[in-house]
């Protein structure tokens, strides 16, 4: 096998690298990589407590991610591409941690924030992440391998750098020590030696221009779920502190009618009562992180 | 070249904020500097207040913008860096420029490697002038303004650099109008409690008092300066909202200019409701003048009470008494206009002194009183005497909400106090409304509508703005500024008494006068830096 450099390569007209610079060029200006929360948590003085909740939140990604490499894996249709997403693989099982994979290290963070979440399996996944999950799972099984490999190669390689480069800066304000946020700071640098890997996988596999649109489908999928994860965790560190939070009309102001409706549900108590069976029985119906990540494993 | 300009969120949304029910106002600052520059490039305003959180990164990313500009008050320095953050990583050939208020007072804290140029000052013939420069020079890339006076700069070496000062425009008359345009697609969602649809105008910048909890004075160096009448109405009547905030630090300052306001607004017929911020002295003093002010559309007057204690007023350095609050509240009752008062408790207050403040509002019958903690904030002469007796710096808790210094009451007995003012107070506001829609049942009309929104919203406020527990769970794990790290309590802080010495001074600009300032201000910094750098 020949390896060509990546500058070498850039230096021929080929399509396939050109629109491998242009994905990531839209990757890393994609509002699910670029959240006003991440930007936030960059710029305010964030306490440990409001990492908590943002760690409790994120945890089970972290504990998933895995499981979709393992089933594109399976599903891989040449021996190039099962090599890439097994390196990939080796490194998230633990290579470069000392053996600790990726779900260890965020427990330390965990720990640090005040969390006994990983020592709790049975916790109910929460929704923004579980929403990310199931939506990565349907990429990943329903999907062509291809759009399924946009999703969690520059979907995620190519963002997660991007992302937690945002987020480092506000761990170290809120005092955590760089061995508590070593899982944030190992995926600055170690998705950029994946997201190389990744660029020639992805060089030899986008060569039609159908097979170019079902990654950059993939990548797009991944971020739009990402940016919807985002804007979870921000609801969430917002009502930790505020639990009935003002709801905020963004865009598109509700009617004089609307607002009329809501204070009258809001004032309620049978209405707030009901509003809260329902959250229940979403929550009871949502897995907890053990059968989450048994899932992964059938 | 497109130049986009970010109105940022207060907070994240959501937490507690006026912004979501009491008060929001068009971002006059940022159309006023987009209209300065509209003529040669193409300018969009985004009010984050108004929009999804994603329209940010949208917009960047269709817009492709050549200048981001942001503006940034104290409580929303964090959120108007995320702005410019975001921007950076979205377009990072894009000049980032921030100005408003904060900037101008602490810029030392916007020296990021995401912001290539802070504005200080008066930002209109500054962004006309960096925007013409960074046209010429941004296919070299180069980010440096040598000689833009009024702006601080990154050097290529990193090192931040600061311009001479830019002196204010002496005739408002001479910059042009907002152009409202720029943000018609946010029209209608303005409001004031229930006043609702409603335009925001400035008529004068800054204000001639020195009270100590504000920064106004210090940001336009103690000059107020104001639009000719004929100029004020032009605006009134380019606006198709029935209701106008003006904006104005201090509108009730000079009884000339208020005269002639009513005398054109008479002279041209022009009939709107609109609402603005005063001095109650000034209203007190001057009776007929506010019944033809309310004649020709004047509705409601925020104002700074403040306090209930002559004592505390002169304190605050407020050269006001509490007879003139009275005085001032009884003249706008009488003419039908809404009062709408602030307060300050302190932190070091005792259960009785709240209970006192209570009374004198209920005695007051106010319309809309507001309670507020006296907070030292960044760039005032409270914050350079309390800096390092503070216990937070997350600027999001100087919101006026929350006592940044430690409170004589165990906090959440404080908070329990504080809260209780609005059901304290309940009377007040009941009688004063009566008494309005007596004096003016037309208006009443007109904004009833707007009222019952105002309550449905204010009632899922409330819940948290009245729940004590709210405060203390904004301030979790955030009291960790000097004053908590020394372990300071009430009794180290010593609060002004009012009696301290004026000082004299040799200002900037060479003559010495004397002033009732105690430190220097802004541009005494600016002028040592940039003069600093002229030696080197």
């Amino acid at each position: 096998m020949t390896v060509v450099s990546i500058d070498e390569a850039r230096h021929r007209p080929d399509p396939s690298r050109a629109f491998l610079a242009d994905l990531r060029r839209d990757i890393e200006a994609h509002p699910g990589v670029n959240h006003l929360f991440l930007a936030r948590c960059a710029t305010s003085p964030f306490a440990r407590q409001d990492y908590r909740v943002f760690g409790e939140n994120h945890y089970a990604l972290v504990c998933v991610f895995t499981s979709y490499l393992e089933r594109l894996l399976v599903r891989a249709p040449s021996s190039d591409a099962k090599l890439w997403l097994a390196k990939v693989l080796v490194d998230e099982y633990g290579e470069g941690s000392e053996g600790h994979d990726h779900a260890t290290l965020y427990g330390d963070f965990l720990a640090a924030c005040g969390s006994d979440l990983h020592r709790t399996p049975d916790a109910k996944v929460p929704e923004p992440a579980y929403r990310f999950i199931r939506e990565h799972r349907r990429i990943v099984t329903e999907e062509p391998f291809l759009v399924g490999l946009g999703a969690v190669g520059p979907g995620h390689e190519w963002a997660i750098p991007k992302m937690f480069h945002a987020v480092i800066p506000g761990l170290r304000r809120a005092g955590f020590s760089e061995a508590e946020i070593h899982y944030f700071t190992l995926h600055v640098e170690q998705d950029v030696d994946h997201g190389t890997w990744l660029e020639e996988a992805l060089a030899k596999f986008g060569s039609t221009h159908e097979a170019r649109a079902q990654i950059r489908r993939g990548a797009m999928l991944s971020l739009e779920a990402r940016h919807e994860f985002w804007s979870g965790v921000q609801r969430a560190v917002v009502r930790w502190r505020q639990p009935r939070a003002v709801r905020p009309d963004g865009a598109k102001p509700r009617s004089f009618f609307g607002e009329i409706a809501l204070t009258a549900w809001d004032g309620s108590p049978r209405l707030r009562a009901l509003e809260d069976r329902v959250a229940a029985l979403q929550q009871r119906r949502r897995p907890t992180l053990r059968e989450i990540i048994d899932q992964g494993r059938r | 070249m497109r130049v986009l300009l970010v109105m940022p969120t207060p907070f994240e949304n959501g937490r507690l904020g006026l912004e979501n029910v009491v008060w929001l106002s068009e971002p006059v600052a940022l159309t006023a500097v987009g209209t300065a520059v509209r003529d040669r490039h193409e300018v969009r305003v985004l009010d984050m207040r108004l929009e999804d959180e994603d329209a940010l990164a949208k917009t960047l990313v269709e817009f492709r913008p050549h200048v981001v500009g942001t503006t940034s008050m104290t409580t929303d320095a964090y959120q108007a860096k995320a702005v410019l953050s975001v921007a950076r990583n979205i377009c990072p050939d894009a000049l980032t420029v921030v100005g408003g208020h904060h900037p101008t007072l602490c810029p030392d804290e916007f020296d990021l490697d995401y912001v290539d140029v802070i504005v200080q000052g008066e930002g209109e013939l500054t962004f006309v002038e960096l925007c013409e420069r960074w046209d010429a020079q941004r296919e070299a890339g180069d980010r440096t303004f040598a000689g833009v006076r009024g702006t601080a700069y990154r050097a290529t070496d990193g090192r931040r650099c600061v311009n001479a000062k830019r002196e204010q425009t002496a005739n408002l008359d001479a910059l042009p109008l907002p152009d409202r345009s720029l943000i018609a697609k946010y029209q209608g969602r303005y409001f004031f409690t229930g006043i609702r649809p409603m335009a925001s105008i400035f008529t004068s910048r800054g204000c001639s008092f020195d009270c100590n909890f504000c920064a106004i004075w210090e940001f336009y160096e103690r000059r107020t300066r104001f639009l000719s009448a004929s100029k004020i109405v032009d605006q009134m009547e380019a606006c198709s909202e029935p209701f106008i905030f003006v904006l104005d630090d201090n509108f009730l300052t000079n009884k000339r200019r208020a005269t002639e306001l009513c005398d054109e607004l008479e002279r041209r017929g022009v009939k709107k409701y609109w609402m603005t911020q005063g001095r109650t002295d000034f209203a007190a003093d001057h009776p007929e003048l506010m019944k033809r002010l309310a004649d020709n559309g004047l509705v409601m007057v925020l104002s700074g009470f403040e306090s209930n204690s002559d004592d505390n007023l002169a304190a605050l350095r407020k050269r006001s008494s509490w007879q003139k609050n009275i005085e001032a509240n009884r003249v706008m009752r009488e003419h039908g206009i809404f009062s709408t008062g602030i307060f300050m408790v302190r932190a070091d207050w005792t259960r009785e002194q709240f209970a006192g403040l209570w009374e004198y509002v209920k005695s007051l019958q106010i319309a809309v009183p507001l309670f507020t903690i006296l907070t030292p904030l960044p760039g005032t002469q409270l914050y350079r005497t309390y800096k390092d007796q503070l216990l937070t710096t997350d600027h999001r808790l100087f919101d006026l909400l929350h006592a940044v210094l430690p409170t004589r009451l165990p906090r959440e007995e404080f908070y329990k106090e504080f809260c209780a003012g609005y059901d304290e107070t309940e009377s007040s506001v009941r009688d004063a409304f009566k008494a309005i829609t007596k004096r003016r049942p037309k208006f009443v009309a007109k904004i009833l509508t707007g009222m019952v929104w105002f309550y449905a919203r204010t009632w899922r406020y409330q819940r948290i703005h009245f729940d004590h527990k709210s405060f203390l769970r904004d301030e979790e794990g955030l009291l960790n500024g000097p004053g908590a790290k020394a372990g300071l309590t009430w009794e180290d802080i010593t609060y002004p008494t009012g009696d301290e010495p004026d000082v004299e001074r040799e200002p900037a600009g060479g003559k010495l006068v004397r002033l009732r300032i105690s430190r220097r201000i802004w541009a005494d910094d600016v002028a040592e830096r940039s003069r600093a750098q002229v030696g080197t």
